[in-house]
C-alpha cells in the first residue's frame, strides 16, 4: 500500500512537470480513480471515460438531410402550387358535374312535347275538343232543369 | 470527390472530432451536433479537401474551432439530433450515465482555464494519447514548444484541482 502511494506521489510529481510517458500516464490514471483521489480523481474519470467514446455516424445520411433542408424552400412553393392547382380542378369538376345535370333536366321534360308544332296543334284541339264536350253536356241538362224550376215559380203564388 | 470517399476521410477521423468536442464541451449531444457541423462544412469544401496533407490535423483544428466559436457565442446547448445517426460505444445505466456526465463537465471545466494552444495539446495527449512529436505534426509546432505547452496545462490543472479540492463539490 506505502509502495502504491509512493509511486503514485512519484507519477503526479511527474506529471506536473510534464515529464510523465504516455505508459506513466495510464498508470497514473489507474493508481488515481479512487474518491479518495477528489478532483484529480474525478478528472481523471472524466478524461478516461472521454478517451473510450465514439460515434458512428451517418454522412450519407447526414449530407442527404442537409440537402433536403437547403431545398426545403423550393418544396414548399411547390406545395402551394399543387394546392392552388388541386382547387382549380376541384372547381372545373364540380363546374362540369352541376352542368351536365342542369342540361339533363330539360332533357326529361322534353319527352312529353312534341317536336313537330302541327301534331302538338291537333292534340289540342282534340283535347279541347273532349273538355267542350263534356262541358256542353252538362250546360244543356243544366239549362233544362232551370225551365222545368222556372215553371214550377209561375205556378206558386207570391 | 465522391461520396465513398468522403465516407472513408470520415471514417477515420470523426471518433478524435466528437472527443475533442466532448473535451471542450463535456456534452455528448452538443459534442455530436459539433461534429455534424463540421462534417457538413468539410462536404461542403470537398473539392478542397483533395489537397489537403494532414486531415486529421484538419479536421480538429475546425473541430476546435467551432467548439471555441460555439462557447463564444454562448450557444453550447443539448441539440436535437435524430439519434437513428448515432450508435453508441456502450451503454451506460442513468446512475453511471450521471456521474460520467459530472466528470466529463469536469474535465471541460478544467479544460476552460486553459489557453486555446494548451487545450488543444492536452486533449491530443490526455484523451488521444499522442506523443509529442504526434501532437507537434498536429498542431504544426515544434515538439518543444508543445512540451512546454503541456507543462503550463498542467501546471494551470493543478490549480483548478486545488481550487475544486479546497471549494467544490467533488472531493
Amino acid at each position: 500500500m506505502e509502495s502504491l502511494d509512493k509511486r503514485k506521489k512519484e507519477l503526479l510529481q511527474k506529471y506536473w512537470e510534464g515529464t510523465t510517458t504516455l505508459e506513466e500516464e495510464r498508470e497514473l490514471r489507474s493508481l488515481s480513480s479512487g474518491k479518495e483521489d477528489g478532483a484529480l480523481g474525478a478528472y481523471f474519470g472524466g478524461i478516461e471515460n472521454i478517451s473510450e467514446r465514439s460515434v458512428d455516424i451517418d454522412v450519407e445520411g447526414l449530407i442527404n438531410k442537409e440537402s433536403g433542408q437547403s431545398r426545403r424552400p423550393m418544396i414548399i412553393r411547390m406545395n402551394r402550387v399543387l394546392a392552388y392547382a388541386a382547387a382549380v380542378l376541384l372547381l372545373v369538376s364540380a363546374f362540369f358535374v352541376f352542368d351536365r345535370y342542369q342540361n339533363e333536366e330539360p332533357q326529361i321534360a322534353s319527352e312529353e312535347t312534341f317536336e313537330d308544332p302541327e301534331l302538338a296543334l291537333e292534340q289540342t284541339r282534340e283535347a279541347l275538343a273532349f273538355v267542350a264536350a263534356k262541358m256542353n253536356r252538362g250546360r244543356t241538362e243544366t239549362v233544362e232543369n232551370v225551365k222545368k224550376i222556372e215553371v214550377l215559380n209561375d205556378i206558386i203564388p207570391k | 470527390m465522391q461520396l465513398k470517399k468522403f465516407e472513408a476521410i470520415i471514417q477515420e477521423v470523426q471518433d478524435p472530432m466528437f472527443r475533442m468536442a466532448m473535451s471542450f464541451t463535456g456534452d455528448v449531444n452538443s459534442a455530436k451536433d459539433i461534429v455534424q457541423e463540421v462534417i457538413i462544412k468539410l462536404w461542403k469544401d470537398k473539392d478542397k479537401l483533395e489537397e489537403i496533407q494532414n486531415m486529421k490535423a484538419w479536421s480538429l483544428r475546425i473541430t476546435r474551432n467551432l467548439c471555441i466559436d460555439r462557447k463564444r457565442k454562448n450557444r453550447v446547448v443539448p441539440a436535437e439530433l435524430d439519434s437513428a445517426f448515432y450508435v453508441e460505444s456502450d451503454n451506460p445505466t442513468p446512475e453511471r450515465e450521471t456521474i460520467l456526465e459530472d466528470q466529463m463537465n469536469l474535465v471541460s471545466k478544467a479544460l476552460e482555464g486553459l489557453n486555446d494552444k494548451q487545450r488543444m495539446a492536452m486533449i491530443l495527449r490526455e484523451v488521444e494519447g499522442h506523443t509529442y512529436q504526434e501532437i507537434a505534426d498536429l498542431m504544426s509546432e515544434n515538439i518543444n514548444q508543445v512540451k512546454i505547452l503541456i507543462h503550463r496545462g498542467r501546471q494551470n490543472l493543478k490549480s483548478f484541482i486545488q481550487k475544486e479540492n479546497e471549494y467544490g463539490i467533488i472531493g
